[in-house]
């Protein structure tokens, strides 16, 4: 086929700025590390990678819930077991005041131990997190769930709310128990119910007056059974969220093996690109110096 | 035999071998010129004379000058410039949405990201201002995002409106380069007897080259030499020496989008629509497929985004024991009338549906009896009826009055990415609680339990009556294992009783008999005795509450949009992944038009094109030749002279 002198060059130019584009393309890729520099290199991939990354940010999320609620539960652990502590005492100053050589004023310097005891506990009852909310208010963190009127009569402000906290895609966990559901409604042995604040105040006054109490021992029982078996739930809870940090670690492992497998280039095969593409552009840009010379206006001198 | 024969027919040698030499160092001088098709003298042996010894030959003349040019395959290079700058036009328009849209600077998946950890965020702590601040700082983030991107859409916009200015002024001064070049051409064929003028035929071939750059163009040769232009699906542009006028004016219903408009002979036509291939047809096939789709698309995610989130949000209470207002604040659909409506029409457009919300635009019709809307990217037509109101797609359309003819465009979703703006600024007032709050009373013999209740719909007089306050509040009594009342707390009045099974549990409302429903809903498991109560009332205080802010949360990863099918985050990345398609096989296509377009040009090349070996080698032919020529006529001339010679002695 006839070829016209504008065309060679044309051609030639063409050529060598398709290969110079090729060349700049490679060289994004490895500079970058990102394959896919643009969602039109690889539409598929692109929309792939948007997904993934939001079920990465969202596991990272519900890894941040976690702390959040295992330092909560903790909290509430803590209260609990200071409870515990308290009420066995109580338990073994019951036990210690049923020894019938004890004399009124032994009794009374009991009673005494008996009052510190329940303010005590009234204070763990009343126990906050580090954000200044209360643990044993239900939803009415700002309100003090337990006060007394100075004259032992106690009340509970609180509710029976119990916040939850998202740790995994369909799994929610109680994050707090109401005071209701811990220290209050205890059922006595004598019928009807009373929280164990009542109780206390109740068993410290009648030590003070040298009065029998026969059944304080079995509801001091059943309110430690009570802080037991809430503190049995917290530990359920937590271990919950244990597992579910487990899972979520796993599977952000796994979703960022997958966005780099999508989205990161692969170092071998773009520097081996890079190579065959600048032996190329040289060898045009080579061949285009050759052919320039070649005119028959060199032999008509 | 007389040597004056011999002496005109070498100076008829060395006049065409002349004309060769003149011809061919034309081309050599115009070897880099655009456009220009080599020439070649054409020789013909001039009439031989005859007496009886037979035709004696009188030399050669050049007849006419060719010019070395192929109709099949210029118009096979019109046809590939004009594909090949539609769609260089397109992917490069295209590529910027693409890069818009990706981006993690600009990007809309990054803010939702982190719009809804902010959320979660504050349903942890839901009493923390900090957490609270900074929702209200990535909520305005977010509304950002949605700002920039429309503002850098908008501005592909203008510049396409721009671009259509200086396309229009090209396409009139070629125009009437084109018409002018036809007289030229007409005029100068007649004054050469019918010779082809062929340097102005290859000016003229070069303008209508650079014309199909920016239309598509269709030529036909008249009988005296011009060609009549039509550009597009059929526009006529030149007419043997008259050119049209092509002008920008505005769309019937936004001034601030321009239209062409085309002029001939005194009548005018928009002609927008039928300006199909090159540069125009590049720019305005992709405002309709890609640019305007998007703004679409971009701005229903905005609409369903603040309409579910205010919903949702307005069903919770905030710290100051209220209930929650709106997040956002979404601008409503577009009407645009057309210029040539009558004055006094009434017609309003709301959302009322999200999840049915497309991102179609509409034309709306009043014919003097019925309304017709059309779906503009479908092209059906739906008849309305008369004046009322209508639901259709989400939308419903109040139509009360308008003018017969009076047309209107909707466009429910194109304003709503850049109108959209943040409602809520105090931290105290993000509502993360919920309104009700239920109790199990401690007294119950069963082991029944109350969920802690949801909000089915805020708008309900328990809510609304008094603030603050649930009207009436609600005791459930059970009258038996499988069956309890509804009871007004305060005034103990039964309001309504319902039926319970044990073995599944139930929701409460609506109750059985009288289907009361405060708009709320609780749940009852267990086996309640005979006599236990669980109540409901106002969340008062309650504001460790995090449910609403869970729910919110929840909005992130629900089917919202599409009839619940779609994410927020779904649908964007939808939009960014089909852009994305487009692009590439926009893409792969100007790079095989590109290559048809070389192709064909290098064929009219070889045709066309000067070969400088070539031309170099016919001017050593033609010199040898002149030469030769030059020997006849010393040969004729010492012939005469020997003559007059052997006379004289």
């Amino acid at each position: 086929m006839r070829v016209a002198t504008s065309q060679l060059n044309q051609n030639a130019v063409v050529a060598m700025l398709d290969q110079q584009s090729k060349l700049n393309n490679v060289q994004q890729q490895i500079a970058t590390g990102k394959r896919v520099l643009t969602p039109a290199d690889d539409p598929a991939a692109s929309a792939r990678i948007l997904s993934l990354n939001q079920a990465i940010d969202l596991t990272k999320q519900y890894l941040r819930n976690s702390d959040s609620a295992t330092t909560r539960l903790d909290l509430e652990e803590t209260a609990l077991t200071g409870s515990e502590d308290v009420l066995q005492r109580v338990r073994e100053l019951a036990i210690q005041a049923n020894n019938a050589t004890l004399t009124a004023t032994d009794r009374s310097s009991i009673g005494l131990e008996v009052r510190q005891l329940l303010s005590q506990l009234q204070g763990l009852a009343n126990s906050k997190d580090a954000s200044g909310e209360f643990l044993f208010a239900g939803f009415r963190v700002n309100t003090q769930p337990f006060t007394d009127d100075g004259n032992g009569v106690y009340s509970y402000n609180g509710d029976q709310g119990q916040r939850q906290v998202q740790v995994g895609p369909n799994r929610v966990v109680d994050v707090g128990d109401s005071g209701a559901s811990v220290f209050v409604n205890l059922p006595l042995t004598a019928g009807g119910l009373q929280d164990i604040f009542t109780t206390l105040e109740a068993f410290a006054t009648n030590l003070e007056a040298n009065v029998a109490n026969p059944d304080i021992i079995a509801d001091i029982d059943t309110a430690l059974n009570k802080v037991l078996t809430v503190r049995s739930n917290v530990g359920v809870r937590l271990n919950v969220i244990q597992g579910q940090t487990d899972t979520n670690n796993g599977y952000l492992l796994q979703m960022k093996q997958a966005l780099s497998g999508v989205q990161d280039v692969d170092y071998a095969d773009a520097i081996s690109q890079l190579n065959q593409q600048t032996v190329a552009l040289q060898a045009a840009q080579q061949s285009y110096v050759k052919v320039q010379g070649l005119s028959l206006f060199n032999y008509l001198r | 035999m007389s040597s004056g024969d011999l002496l005109g027919t070498g100076i008829s040698a060395l006049l065409a071998f002349q004309r060769s030499l003149s011809t061919t160092s034309h081309n050599i001088s115009n070897v880099n010129t655009d456009g220009y098709s080599r020439q070649l003298v054409s020789l013909g042996a001039r009439l031989p004379q005859g007496d009886g010894t037979g035709f004696i030959g009188t030399g050669v003349q050049a007849i006419t000058v060719l010019r070395q040019y192929s109709n099949f395959i210029s118009s096979q290079v019109l046809t590939n410039s004009t594909a090949s700058t539609r769609l260089d036009s397109y992917y490069q328009y295209a590529k910027q949405v693409d890069n818009l849209l990706a981006d993690a600077n600009t990007g809309l998946a990054p803010g939702l990201q982190e719009f809804f950890g902010a959320v979660q965020d504050v349903a942890t702590d839901p009493t923390a201002i900090p957490a609270r601040q900074v929702l209200i700082s990535q909520g305005q983030s977010l509304v950002d995002r949605f700002h920039t991107l429309d503002t850098n859409l908008n501005t592909l916009n203008q510049s396409i409106n721009t671009n259509l200015s200086s396309e229009v002024v090209t396409i009139n001064s070629l125009g009437g380069s084109i018409a002018k070049l036809n007289n030229d051409i007409s005029i100068a064929a007649g004054s050469a007897g019918g010779q082809p003028p062929n340097d102005l035929l290859d000016q003229r071939d070069a303008l209508i080259e650079q014309l199909s750059l920016h239309v598509s163009v269709a030529t036909i040769t008249q009988d005296d030499g011009s060609i009549n232009i039509f550009i597009g699906n059929g526009q006529n542009l030149v007419i043997g020496n008259q050119s049209a006028q092509l002008s920008v004016t505005a769309n019937q219903y936004d001034a601030q989008q321009g239209e062409i408009t085309v002029t001939m002979g005194g009548t005018s036509s928009v002609a927008t629509s039928k300006l199909t291939g090159g540069s125009i047809g590049g720019s305005l096939d992709f405002r309709a497929q890609i640019l305007n789709p998007a703004r679409n698309e971009l701005g229903r995610v905005a609409i369903a985004l603040s309409q579910t989130l205010n919903a949702q949000h307005q069903a919770g209470m905030d710290l100051n024991g209220t209930l929650g207002q709106a997040l956002f604040t979404p601008p409503a659909p577009q009407i645009l009338a057309s210029s040539s409506n009558g004055a006094g029409a009434a017609i309003t457009v709301a959302v009322s549906d999200v999840g049915a919300l497309t991102k179609d635009d509409y034309l709306l019709q009043y014919n003097g009896t019925n309304y017709l809307l059309t779906n503009m990217t479908t092209n059906s037509t739906q008849t309305l009826g008369a004046a009322g109101t209508y639901v259709v797609d989400g939308l419903t359309l109040d139509v009360a009055t308008a003018n017969s003819g009076d047309r209107f465009l909707i466009l429910p979703t194109r304003a709503a990415a850049g109108g959209i703006s943040l409602a809520i600024s105090d931290p105290r007032s993000i509502a993360a609680a919920t309104p009700i709050a239920t109790a199990t009373t401690a007294a119950n013999t069963g082991n029944g339990r109350i969920s802690a209740g949801t909000v089915t719909d805020i708008s309900n007089t328990a809510f609304t009556t008094t603030t603050g306050v649930l009207t009436p509040p609600i005791t459930i009594r059970f009258t038996s294992a499988v069956a309890y009342d509804v009871i007004n707390t305060t005034t103990s009045a039964v309001l309504d009783s319902g039926v319970y099974n044990p073995v599944t549990g139930n929701n409460i409302f609506p109750t059985t008999t009288n289907s009361l429903d405060y708009g709320y809903q609780v749940r009852i498991t267990g086996a309640p005795a005979t006599g236990d109560t669980f109540t409901v009332d106002y969340n008062t205080n309650g504001t460790g509450d995090n449910r609403n802010a869970l729910a919110l949360a929840g909005l992130q990863t629900s089917g919202v949009l599409s009839n619940g099918t779609t994410t927020y985050g779904e649908s964007y990345g939808n939009l960014v992944s089909s852009i994305g398609a487009q692009t590439h096989s926009a893409d792969i296509n100007l790079q095989s038009q590109t290559t048809l377009l070389q192709q064909s040009k290098d064929q009219r090349a070889s045709v066309s094109g000067v070969n400088l070996d070539e031309e170099a080698a016919n001017m050593l032919r033609f010199q040898q030749a002149y030469q030769a020529a030059a020997q006849v006529i010393s040969i004729a001339s010492s012939l005469f002279g020997t003559l007059l010679g052997a006379l004289r002695g």
